[in-house]
C-alpha cells in the first residue's frame, strides 16, 4: 500500500499500471506533506489510518 | 534503399487536420503539444524527417517515463516534425534522446518531479556548427532554428510519447521556461581552452551532446573586474545559493562563462581546473544562511561526520568535488557568466554522435549516405 496525496493521484494510479501492479492499492490524504506542523501531520495520519486498516482486514478475510 | 514509410504505418496513423491552425487546436485538446503551432506530422512529412536516420525506423531505443512509451525513431520523427525541425536535425534530437536514457540522468524522475528541471542539451564539435546551432549571441534565448526546433522536438517527445502532460505526468510547482527548448553549442571558437567534450576524452572532430537536467539560468553581471580572480569571486558569489538541489547531491551543474569573461579568466593564467577549483572553494554557503530546518534534517541527520556538530560559520561546498562543475563558454560579447544549477539526483550524460557502422560522424550528409 502506497501512502498518496491527492494531487499526485494521477501520476501514482499511472505508475501502478505501468510497473504491472494496476491493483496497487492507495491511501489518499491532503497535499501538502513536507513542511507540515505536528498537527497536522496528526490529520494526515487520522486521514490515512482508516484507509490502512480497511486493507489490513481485506487481506485477513481473503 | 531507404524503407517506405508506408512499411512502418500501421497502427500508427491517426485521422487528423492537415491544415495548421486546426492541427494545432486539435493536438492541443488532445494533449499532444506544448501549446504552440504544430507542424502537422504527415507521413511525407515524417519519411523525409528519417531520412537522416541510419538505423532501423522501429526499433526503440528506451521507453519514456513516466507512460514508458517506446522510443522508435519514427515516433521521435513524428515530434521532430510537430516542432518544426529540418529533418538535418534529426540525428541530434536522437543522440540527445538517447543520452537522456542513460539510467544516471534519472529521466523519471526529472519528468515528473515538482522541481523545474529540464534536460539541458549542450552540443560539442563540428556538426553543431554545421548546424548552425547557436553558441553565440542569445544562445538561450530565441532566434534560432537548430536551438528552437530541436530543443522543442526533446520537449514534445517527452510530453506525447511519454506523457508529461502538465499535472498528470509533469508534476512541476511551476516549471520553467527552458521546458519549452533548452539547447545550446559551446562557443568553442571564443573560448581560450579546449572545448568541454576534449576535456573528457573526445577528439576535437567528434560531435557530441551533453544533457544535464537543469535549472533556467541565474546571470552573474560583472563589468568592472578586469582580473579573473574578480570575476570569479562575482560567480562564486552567485552560485552561493542555498535554494540549489544540487548542494546535497553528487550532481554536475554548469558555469557558462561568457567568452570575455574566460579570456579575462585565462589571461590571468587560470587553467580551466584552477577556475573550477576557485568557484568550489570560494563559492561556499555559511551553514548559518541555511534555514534551520534545513540544517537539521538535510545536513546534520544526513551527513553526521560533516556536519554533526558543524558551527554557523562552517562553509558548505554547492558540490561535492570541483570537476563536478561543469565549464563551458557560451554567448556572443558581453560581460555576462551563468549559472545552471541541477535537478539534484541526476548525473551529466554525454555522447558521441556516430554512424550506424559505429564510426563518428564527420558532417550531417554522413547520415544520407547510401548504404550507410
Amino acid at each position: 500500500m502506497v501512502i498518496c496525496s491527492s494531487p499526485f493521484q494521477t501520476l501514482a494510479r499511472g505508475q501502478a499500471r505501468i510497473q504491472g501492479v494496476p491493483d496497487l492499492p492507495l491511501a489518499l490524504i491532503d497535499h501538502p506533506l513536507g513542511g507540515l506542523l505536528d498537527e497536522h501531520v496528526a490529520q494526515r495520519v487520522e486521514q490515512a489510518m482508516p484507509q490502512v486498516m480497511a486493507r489490513i482486514r481485506d487481506l485477513l478475510a481473503q | 534503399m531507404k524503407p517506405s514509410i508506408e512499411t512502418y504505418l500501421a497502427g500508427l496513423v491517426v485521422d487528423a487536420p492537415e491544415d495548421v491552425e486546426e492541427a494545432t487546436a486539435y493536438c492541443n485538446e488532445h494533449h499532444w503539444g506544448d501549446g504552440l503551432p504544430i507542424i502537422p506530422p504527415t507521413p511525407r512529412r515524417v519519411e523525409r524527417m528519417l531520412a537522416y536516420w541510419d538505423r532501423p525506423w522501429d526499433k526503440a531505443v528506451g521507453a519514456f517515463p513516466p507512460r514508458d512509451g517506446e522510443i522508435t525513431p519514427i515516433r521521435v520523427a513524428a515530434n521532430a516534425v510537430m516542432a518544426g525541425c529540418r529533418p538535418p536535425y534529426f540525428p541530434l534530437v536522437m543522440l540527445i534522446i538517447e543520452a537522456m536514457c542513460e539510467p544516471r540522468f534519472n529521466l523519471k524522475g526529472i519528468q515528473a518531479t515538482t522541481h523545474p528541471c529540464a534536460p539541458l542539451a549542450i552540443v560539442n564539435g563540428p556538426i553543431g556548427r554545421e548546424l548552425g546551432v547557436n553558441s553565440g549571441h542569445n544562445a538561450f534565448g530565441p532566434g534560432c532554428a537548430a536551438n528552437a526546433s530541436i530543443g522543442r522536438a526533446i520537449r514534445l517527445a517527452m510530453i506525447n510519447i511519454g506523457g508529461a502532460v502538465p499535472g498528470i505526468g509533469d508534476m512541476a510547482t511551476m516549471g520553467a521556461p527552458g521546458k519549452y527548448s533548452f539547447v545550446v553549442a559551446e562557443n568553442e571558437a571564443a573560448s581560450p581552452w579546449q572545448p568541454y567534450h576534449v576535456d573528457l576524452g573526445y577528439d576535437l572532430g567528434d560531435t557530441t551532446v551533453t544533457v544535464v537536467g537543469a535549472e533556467g539560468p541565474l546571470n552573474s553581471n560583472d563589468h568592472f573586474s578586469k582580473d579573473g580572480a574578480g570575476i570569479l569571486t562575482t560567480i562564486a558569489g552567485t552560485i552561493a545559493s542555498t535554494g540549489a538541489n544540487n548542494i546535497h547531491y553528487k550532481t554536475e551543474p554548469v558555469i557558462a562563462l561568457g567568452p570575455e569573461h574566460a579570456r579575462t579568466i585565462a589571461a590571468a593564467g587560470f587553467s580551466k581546473q584552477a577556475a573550477q577549483q576557485f568557484l568550489f572553494t570560494h563559492g561556499r554557503i555559511p551553514l548559518g544562511r541555511f534555514a534551520p530546518a534545513i540544517i537539521e534534517e538535510r545536513f546534520r541527520k544526513r551527513h553526521v561526520n560533516l556536519y554533526g556538530n558543524a558551527t554557523a560559520d562552517t562553509l558548505v561546498p554547492i558540490v561535492q568535488a570541483a570537476e563536478d562543475l561543469i565549464l563551458i563558454v557560451l554567448g556572443g560579447p558581453g560581460k555576462h557568466s551563468m549559472y545552471l544549477p541541477t535537478f539534484g539526483a541526476t548525473r551529466a550524460v554525454t555522447r558521441p554522435l556516430t554512424l550506424v557502422n559505429g564510426e563518428r560522424a564527420r558532417f550531417i550528409d554522413d547520415f544520407i549516405r547510401e548504404g550507410a
